[in-house]
């Protein structure tokens, strides 16, 4: 007997009281995430908190070597400079021991991950062993040991590439879960860390307990287990292994699925994390001095500055560590360059040379000097007495004294992302490496301009601190559109002494990435 | 164990309760994810990512309308999620089609073949379908959690039933062939 129905109602009753028994193994996968998690997140404190103090350290090394280097020259006080290098040498001894352990127990987790999985898996299995009751050993044996498998799997992954985890994981085609699984970790109450290591601890202490008890269970599983392991280093992605597991569990039950698996994997070893990207930017470069001071000459200390905005460009490479941490190289063509106003200007016979000016041209027959100091600068005997008449007949130009300085940069930078979606946010902080190439003084007026020479006390090299945050946007695959405005500290620029001249380059970095 | 102890020993993570939880649910739990999803394996990992969520966010439940309920929308919006921003969603013929009720000749077929064709249905249309018919969610709200326009929800469901009902035919025919004396 048949009867019209209308499709809804017929889908509605077959499905009002639906429901289905999913496959053993998936509370044991829960579990083992679980348990996972309660561990994983002490790790990424660690690895922000290493980051930070290597930053430091670099940061510290290259500013102190810096500062000493520019102090060697300077006699006057060689009481500081030992001061200095005794203050350098305590903090990195304070520093050190941390970051030696760190970078230690990190190097021999990653380098040694085979024989880590062994251990954990016999730890792990230990463990299992010792929990299980005899009476549900038979039964759950295939179930545990699934779970053994994921969760010394996972836990190795854990400590030494949770981050990896993530980066794969938000770039595969489970794009979304990842973001969602994130999102949880986020809105995890912060009581659980406490919690999160004892189980690691109870493990391992089971594990060397019980270890010897299980000798032969160990070795069958080891090559199963090394097979896996293997293959999930190479992927990075404990997240698929599990997955692998889930789906081989199925395969077993139903070999037609077979061929759907393997679909299923191939997009995602294809979208693996891409840790290339090429950069190239373009950014108006916005100079400035934190405090007055003149590297041309002691008397235009006072003088106002006014910097200009110059044009910087330049090309960058990038390697992505893991999701969150790039580190990044490239080279950048900036310039400088600001104008001393209040100048006055004109031709002399005897003329004083600007401290800071090696003269070339007009250079040697123009004589600089600031208004602000004219009243000083009238009384000083050399030149007024000789010529006094010089003073009178000569016709003073007011102007500007107009300084530029190029550069090649080469930075290096490391980028942590806070956030890390289409949209990104991330934090900017390394080191430039800045090599001279530009180098002249003029002296500019209504009318015209005249090279004056060049700055003799530009040193050839110097460093810059950089500090910048980075925002992007993603749009098609692998390209991303990128503004980062960062500054620049300049340090060790000039040598000798400038009057506290300190300049800096505010620039906002703007350009296009292609990953790949 | 009452209820809502079992909720709040999961909301202090304790391991066993958590256990309990899952036994108690992952029958409803999975036939929802079987229904969203696009096959067995499928399913089982939204099973898995969607307990996990649930026991994350176990802290939020206010014990405010039925737990039940609460459990569902989680896994629905954990479905949901993997599908969001996917390009392929949008693969789907889009042209609006007028709304039509579509009658069938309802015999015993079987639940597993209607999961089946449910499955085998485009994304989209299948979360529509699921959402509308099966859920009781109105349009509106399927739009939303979408980002699609109502239109296009009305337009996908119309073309999810006639998919549907192209494919209960099929199986009609293809029984009368083999047995045609049961007509």
């Amino acid at each position: 007997m048949s009867e019209r129905k209308n499709i809804d109602r017929l889908f509605q009753e077959k499905f009002k009281d639906f429901e289905a028994s999913p496959a053993d193994d998936v509370w044991g996968n829960i579990e083992a995430k679980l348990e996972d998690k309660k561990q994983r997140r002490v790790i990424p404190l660690w690895w922000k908190l290493s980051g930070v103090a290597a930053l430091l350290l670099i940061g510290l090394l290259v500013t102190k070597s810096v500062t000493n280097n520019a102090n060697v020259p300077n006699t006057n006080i060689p009481n500081n400079t030992i001061v200095v290098g005794v203050e350098s040498t305590n903090s990195i001894k304070n520093k050190t021991p941390d970051s030696t352990i760190e970078k230690g127990t990190m190097t021999t987790k990653v380098d040694s991950s085979q024989d880590i999985v062994t251990n954990n898996n016999s730890e792990a299995e230990g463990n299992q062993a010792q929990e299980n009751k005899p009476t549900n050993i038979e039964y759950d044996n295939l179930s545990k040991r699934n779970s053994v498998k994921i969760k010394s799997i996972k836990s190795l992954k854990n400590k030494a590439i949770a981050k990896e985890r993530e980066v794969s994981k938000s770039q595969s085609n489970d794009d979304q879960k990842g973001s969602s699984i994130a999102l949880q970790n986020n809105q995890t109450p912060v009581s659980d860390d406490e919690n999160r290591l004892t189980p690691s601890n109870d493990i391992s202490n089971n594990g060397k307990e019980t270890n010897t008890n299980f000798v032969p269970s160990k070795d069958i599983n080891l090559e199963s287990l090394k097979g896996k392991a293997v293959d999930a280093i190479v992927e990075k992605e404990s997240e698929k292994t599990l997955k692998d597991t889930t789906k081989a569990a199925i395969t077993q039950k139903n070999p037609l699925e077979e061929l759907l698996v393997a679909q299923d994997e191939k997009p995602k070893q294809e979208s693996k994390l891409n840790r290339w990207q090429i950069t190239s930017n373009i950014s108006p470069i916005f100079s400035g001095s934190l405090s007055n001071g003149s590297p041309i000459d002691s008397t235009l200390v006072n003088n106002s500055k006014s910097y200009n905005t110059n044009v910087g460009f330049g090309l960058g490479v990038s390697y992505a560590v893991n999701s969150k941490f790039t580190i990044r190289t490239g080279l950048n063509k900036l310039n400088m360059s600001y104008n001393t106003n209040d100048v006055f200007y004109y031709a002399s016979m005897q003329t004083r040379y600007l401290d800071g000016l090696s003269p070339t041209g007009a250079g040697y027959t123009l004589q600089v000097e600031s208004e602000i100091h004219s009243p000083s600068a009238t009384l000083l005997p050399s030149e007024n007495d000789l010529l006094a008449f010089e003073q009178v007949i000569v016709r003073k130009n007011k102007g500007s004294l107009y300084q530029e300085i190029g550069y090649l940069e080469m930075p290096w930078e490391m980028t942590y992302a806070v956030i890390e979606k289409r949209f990104g946010l991330k934090i900017i902080s390394g080191f430039s490496t800045l090599f001279l190439q530009d180098n002249a003084v003029s002296i500019v007026s209504d009318n015209r301009t005249t090279v004056l020479g060049r700055a003799n006390n530009l040193n050839k090299v110097h460093f810059s601190t950089n500090i910048g945050l980075g925002i992007k946007y993603g749009f098609m695959k692998s390209f991303e559109f990128n503004i980062e405005p960062t500054f620049k500290y300049q340090i060790n620029t000039f040598s000798g002494d400038v009057g506290n001249f300190k300049p800096y380059v505010f620039g906002i970095y703007s350009g296009i990435s292609y990953k790949f | 164990m009452d209820l809502k102890e079992l909720i709040n020993d999961c909301k202090n993570n304790n391991r066993k309760a958590q256990e309990q939880l899952y036994r108690l649910y992952s029958g409803k739990l999975f036939a929802v994810c079987l229904k969203y999803s696009r096959n067995y394996t499928e399913a089982q990992d939204n099973l898995q990512d969607g307990f996990l969520i649930i026991f994350e966010k176990i802290g939020q439940f206010a014990f405010k309308g039925s737990f039940d309920g609460w459990l569902k929308r989680i896994m629905i919006n954990n479905v949901l999620q993997q599908y969001r921003n996917q390009t392929f969603l949008s693969l789907v013929n889009e042209d609006i089609v007028e709304d039509c009720e579509v009658d069938i000749d309802d015999d015993a077929i079987s639940l597993e073949y209607l999961l089946k064709i449910i499955q085998e249905l485009p994304d989209r249309y299948r979360l529509v379908f699921n959402l509308y018919v099966i859920d009781g969610y109105s349009h509106a709200e399927i739009a939303e959690m979408l980002t699609i326009n109502i239109g296009t929800s009305k337009s996908n469901l119309a073309r999810a039933r006639m998919i549907l009902k192209e494919k209960i035919d099929q199986l009609k025919n293809a029984e009368t062939k083999k047995f045609p004396s049961a007509k």
